[in-house]
């Protein structure tokens, strides 16, 4: 019983960072109709000029939040400086400029970083408590902590706010929008930043756990993916949903099922994605997506 | 062209890699047979991607699914190496065609997302059956075994472009019939392509399995010339290496992928003195440079200075003979 | 006072030319309509004043401001509003965030409250439905709320474009009288494009007749209800 509230626990907690980059990835597919699989490669950035802000001695939380500025301006420039030039091209040039920009931030970053894995401090300490005689370490808590606080942020500012309801304007209805005076080009480009926040967080939060290098992100992308598809690419909440359900997922069969362990976790999310397609194509929580002829 | 004309320089085509086999040395021709694997690798890509508008990102998994099939079944078995060529096309394309199956009716992008999948977890895959793949240290596979005075490179060398070769007869044949025309159709407008009979989803799989399987004859090739395969040669940056390779050349071009597999061989071998990953840096920015401002790829820009050379030494007989210097559609 | 002049004007789409050589006048104030058959340019034109088309030739001066070259979002601030055709609603927001979205034309929070108040009294359907998405609006609906996000900005010229398309004629009856309501009261100004030519005819002061991208014939609209060509042309009389 204990071991599967602890495996529950454990699994919600790296479910939320899935969700997490999960979001990330729906924000901008809403806005702009792109899947962004740079998505990953540039949370792997951003954990990394983190990582290098802390080695310079900025104390950490000072070091994050500069690091979610940069992100936020970097992701902006990205949209503003390059995507744009794609907005009206097929969808298969937009995908595969996404991968040029993967390829792109992966090379610099092992450049300038190399290969080694390197240690990024959490924000709390990494003992464990116990609550209810179930153990669990303060990585965990925190996580889910600030993914929920991440998220409610979130939703009061695309439901609430001006801004909110002007990139949800020109995401729907990019004509519209310009009509009704939005500065859609601006607005598109916010949305990538807001979703490069997203992951800086998402990367800054798993580093701890998995080491830092310029590829510790492609698991997590493939997990945030495998969200995304349960979720369905259309629906923001569904996203975070459905990167917590493949957390439990891989938490659950990583402990009881024998020859899956932790070895095979990232066949389990390959099969989750295949499921999921061949089942429910347009996830638990999307629409169905009509067809742009 | 006519029938003779045709034969003729395929003649001697054969002939000049033959040639080639004596006059040049083994490291270059190892170079050669690299380029010569690669190219079919992105023959398959291209029908995906350039022909049927489908994107791959985990080519680099089937080509490593091809790699090992090889490699298991010579260290393993004992088979000899060229018998295992057509069991690694074979295996890829099955396993094409079974992921195919559920991603290539959906939504644009499911089909990448699928393979992006398959080519991140693969190389995990690869390590956890150690019994069977080496796990991380990867299986040491010995070469072949020459045939007459040849030496080793020289043998892989042959049988890499004299494969290469066909494939690229193959494919040009391919694009040019019915079918692929049937695949042109689905990329540039689905629903026109449902509505005249073209039945778009197995379009889609059977070039999805086909581009596999091509992929995965140039991954056990590649076991042939390095004799050694290891699971983190083949992780995702594999896959879009490739994509750039046939953007490099250009998308939907029956030339493209020769261009792409030259840039690919050689662009290592003049970069890496800078920085180990500086390959891959300039790989995503060709793909970006020439999806915004060439998107038609070197062949592609190529074609059109030639038009325009020809236009200017002969501006009347070009008219004429506009439709021979197309790229696409090809004569035979 | 004229509050919008089109010099010369010559715009289309890539190279094929829609408009050729337009010239026409909006006073402050006044409610101008433009007629003509399908294709004529009418969408065109409304296209080219608002902003959406990037290389459009001529002079166009709003208010003594010279619009050329000015981004669409811009042209919409400065308070000449495009309400355009069909569903220019956002159809995931409710009819309140779709009003909200047009009221933030306003500089200040009291006048968008004020401007959103009167739409729910020109149009109460809207308030009754303001917490549905707007995408489930029947059709008569989407254009209220089309034209009350227009009027929750305070505009000062609104470009309407085709108000009355594929509507029945009740709800014809409703969204026009709500436009005559605020022409009167508000005094604002209206380009009205239209192929209802007698609905337009009757709220409209001038009138100018578009056909195959130039203007054939003007007047005031009095006299061109009852020029014969038009009334066979367009009225169908």
């Amino acid at each position: 019983m204990q071991q599967l509230v602890q495996t529950l626990l454990d699994g919600v907690g790296s479910g939320m960072i899935y969700g997490s980059l999960a979001l990330a990835l729906v924000l901008i597919h809403q806005a702009t109709r792109i899947p962004n699989f740079a998505q990953g490669e540039m949370a792997m950035l951003s954990t990394f000029v983190a990582w290098e802000l802390i080695d310079r001695g900025l104390p950490w939380i000072a070091a994050v939040a500069i690091t979610l500025a940069l992100s936020m301006a970097g992701g902006y420039g990205l949209q503003r400086g390059l995507i744009r030039w794609v907005e009206r091209s097929p969808h298969l040039t937009q995908v595969m400029v996404t991968l040029g920009v993967f390829m792109v931030i992966n090379g610099v970053a092992g450049l300038v970083w190399g290969y080694l894995p390197k240690t990024l401090d959490g924000p709390v300490s990494s003992g464990s408590l116990r609550i209810a005689g179930v153990t669990t370490s303060w990585q965990v808590v925190g996580m889910v902590l600030v993914t929920v606080g991440m998220l409610l942020l979130l939703y009061l500012l695309f439901s609430r706010s001006r801004l909110g309801l002007q990139l949800r304007a020109a995401a729907q209805n990019p004509t519209s929008a310009r009509l009704a005076g939005i500065n859609v080009g601006r607005a598109y480009g916010i949305g990538w930043g807001l979703s490069a926040v997203v992951g800086a967080v998402a990367g800054v939060m798993v580093a701890p756990q998995t080491g830092l290098e310029p590829n510790f992100m492609f698991p997590i992308l493939l997990y945030a993916f495998a969200g995304a598809t349960v979720g369905g690419f259309s629906s923001p909440g569904g996203a975070v949903v459905g990167g917590v359900l493949v957390g439990l997922v891989e938490a659950l069969t990583a402990t009881y099922v024998g020859f899956i362990g932790t070895e095979l976790s990232l066949t389990v999310a390959l099969v989750t994605i295949v499921i999921v397609l061949l089942v429910r194509p347009d996830g638990l929580f999307g629409k169905k997506e009509v067809a742009r002829v | 062209m006519s029938a003779l004309t045709s034969t003729l320089t395929r003649t001697a085509v054969l002939a000049v890699m033959i040639v080639c086999t004596f006059t040049v040395n083994d490291y270059d021709l190892s170079l050669l047979a690299q380029v010569g694997l690669t190219a079919i690798a992105l023959m398959g890509l291209n029908l995906l991607v350039g022909y049927c508008g489908q994107l791959s990102l985990g080519h680099g998994a089937f080509y490593a699914i091809g790699a090992y099939t090889t490699a298991i079944l010579v260290t393993r078995t004992g088979m000899p190496h060229l018998l295992t060529l057509p069991i690694a096309l074979v295996l890829s394309f099955a396993v094409g065609a079974v992921l195919g199956i559920p991603a290539v009716r959906l939504r644009g992008f499911s089909l990448a997302l699928v393979t992006l999948a398959l080519a991140i977890a693969l190389p995990q895959l690869l390590k956890h059956f150690e019994g069977l793949t080496g796990g991380q240290l990867g299986v040491n596979v010995p070469r072949p075994a020459p045939p007459g005075a040849l030496t080793t490179d020289q043998w892989t060398y042959l049988v890499a472009v004299v494969l290469a070769f066909a494939v690229f007869l193959g494919v040009r044949n391919l694009v040019t019939s019915r079918i692929g025309l049937a695949m042109v159709t689905v990329r540039d407008n689905e629903a026109a392509a449902g509505a005249m009979g073209v039945p778009v989803a197995r379009v889609r799989v059977v070039v999805f399995a086909l581009s596999a399987g091509l992929t995965g004859l140039a991954g056990a090739l590649a076991t042939l010339v390095t004799g050694y395969v290891s699971p983190d040669n083949f992780n995702m940056l594999l896959s879009v290496n490739l994509v750039a390779g046939i953007v490099l050349g250009g998308l939907g071009r029956v030339w493209g992928p020769i261009v792409g597999a030259v840039f690919l061989t050689y662009l290592p071998l003049y970069t890496t003195d800078i920085s180990q990953t500086a390959p891959g840096i300039v790989n995503g920015l060709v793909i970006i440079v020439f999806l915004l401002l060439l998107p038609e790829g070197v062949t592609g820009l190529a074609t059109r200075l030639g038009r325009r050379l020809r236009a200017r030494i002969a501006p009347r007989s070009t008219v004429r003979t506009e439709s021979g210097t197309g790229s696409e559609p090809v004569r035979t | 006072m004229t509050l919008l002049s089109v010099r010369a004007m010559t715009a289309g789409y890539g190279p094929v030319d829609v408009l050729r050589d337009v010239s026409l006048e909006v006073e402050r104030g006044g409610v101008v309509a433009v007629l003509g058959s399908n294709g004529a340019g009418k969408t065109t034109l409304l296209r080219a004043l608002s902003g959406l088309l990037p290389d459009c030739r001529g002079e166009i001066t709003f208010d003594g401001t010279s619009l050329r070259g000015m981004r669409a979002e811009r042209i919409a601030r400065l308070g000449l509003v495009h309400v355009p055709e069909g569903r220019g609603t956002f159809p995931d927001l409710t009819v309140e965030e779709n009003l909200a979205v047009g009221a933030y034309l306003n500089g200040d929070r009291s006048a968008a409250r004020r401007e959103t108040g009167r739409v729910y009294e020109l149009f109460p359907v809207l308030k009754e439905r303001r917490r549905q998405p707007a995408g489930l609006l029947s059709g008569g609906e989407q254009q209220m709320l089309a034209l009350g996000r227009a009027l929750a900005g305070g505009p000062r010229m609104l470009l309407l474009d085709e108000p009355s398309m594929g509507l029945a004629p009740l709800v014809v009856r409703q969204i026009f009288d709500a436009l005559r309501a605020v022409v009167t009261e508000e005094g604002l100004t209206c380009l009205l494009v239209e192929q209802n030519a007698s609905m337009a005819l009757s709220m409209a002061g001038y009138a100018y007749i578009l056909t195959v991208g130039a203007v054939t014939a003007q007047g005031p609209a009095a006299d061109l209800a009852d020029d014969e060509t038009v009334r066979r042309a367009y009225l169908a009389l």
